[in-house]
């Protein structure tokens, strides 16, 4: 078999970006599920919270702790197929968010409950921004979809401010994870 | 000093076993998927796995999802082990220890 330094690199070069491009179908596989996941708290609540606030702070509470338990099991399930420390770093993030909430509700209290809703919708976004500069692109565009929507209701609908985040930030979770799953 | 491997190294099957290596152990991808993500226009893409599969680096399973068929297929270790032994081989030969004309 003759195989020449051009033709090797070539084909190593075509090697690598199949395997770029099956690592990131991978993470999208994987991150969908928690993007549809969010999605829904994320709506059930904000309507929630449009029709009322204490039931929205209740709907929110219960669904964080669904939200966290679910995110666990779906990292152990990709820990039993292989990945290593699925449900560590499903853990970790999930920490890192609330640590960020607690930390900011101390150091720079939110004026009202919009305010903190649009700041952590922000934190959300960044967060998915820089995964995915690792994970992929199209886990990036959906954090700075999440981030844009999130601005866009603060300043054109302060009135109706959590239906906008239930369809366009939930809902475009939902639509984010359906579309990471058409690789 | 890594050997070449000639069922690997045709590029339609370099492509599918790069993208089913990417994957952690056991994880299987479907026949759809795998097109795709390979990129593979080539017609006789049944063919290639089938070659693949009766050299015993991948696996190919076939069940159904409700009433439709799926075929996945999932690299084995031997598969692992003879895609690094071709990715060394083709290093080797870019940076001159293997000579281009091997």
């Amino acid at each position: 078999m003759t195989i020449q330094a051009n033709e090797a690199a070539s084909a190593l070069k075509d090697a690598e970006a199949a395997a770029g491009r099956a690592a990131s179908a991978h993470g999208y596989r994987i991150a969908s599920g928690y993007l549809i996941l969010w999605g829904a708290i994320w709506t059930a609540a904000n309507i929630a919270t449009q029709v009322s606030l204490p039931v929205g702070q209740m709907v929110w509470t219960v669904g964080a702790v669904i939200g966290i338990a679910a995110s666990t099991w779906l990292g152990s399930r990709q820990t039993g197929r292989g990945a290593k420390g699925g449900w560590v770093k499903a853990l970790l993030i999930g920490m890192a968010i609330a640590g960020f909430g607690v930390g900011v509700s101390v150091i720079a209290p939110p004026l009202d409950y919009g305010q903190g809703e649009a700041v952590a919708c922000l934190a959300v976004g960044a967060i998915y921004v820089a995964m995915g500069a690792t994970a992929g692109l199209r886990l990036a565009a959906v954090g700075a979809a999440i981030m844009v929507a999130t601005v866009a209701g603060w300043l054109f609908a302060r009135d109706q401010f959590f239906l906008w985040m239930a369809a366009a930030g939930g809902g475009g979770l939902i639509l984010g994870g359906l579309w990471l799953r058409k690789v | 000093m890594a050997d070449a491997d000639e069922i690997i190294h045709q590029s339609t099957r370099l492509r599918l076993m790069s993208v089913l290596n990417a994957l952690p152990d056991g994880e299987a991808l479907d026949f759809k998927r795998l097109k795709a993500i390979a990129q593979a226009t080539d017609g006789n893409l049944g063919a290639h796995l089938a070659t693949l599969e009766k050299a015993g680096y991948i696996a190919i399973d076939k069940d159904f999802v409700g009433k439709r068929p799926r075929t996945q297929a999932r690299i084995s270790r031997a598969g692992r082990r003879a895609f690094e032994r071709h990715l060394q081989y083709l290093r080797d030969i870019i940076e001159g220890v293997v000579p281009a004309d091997n």
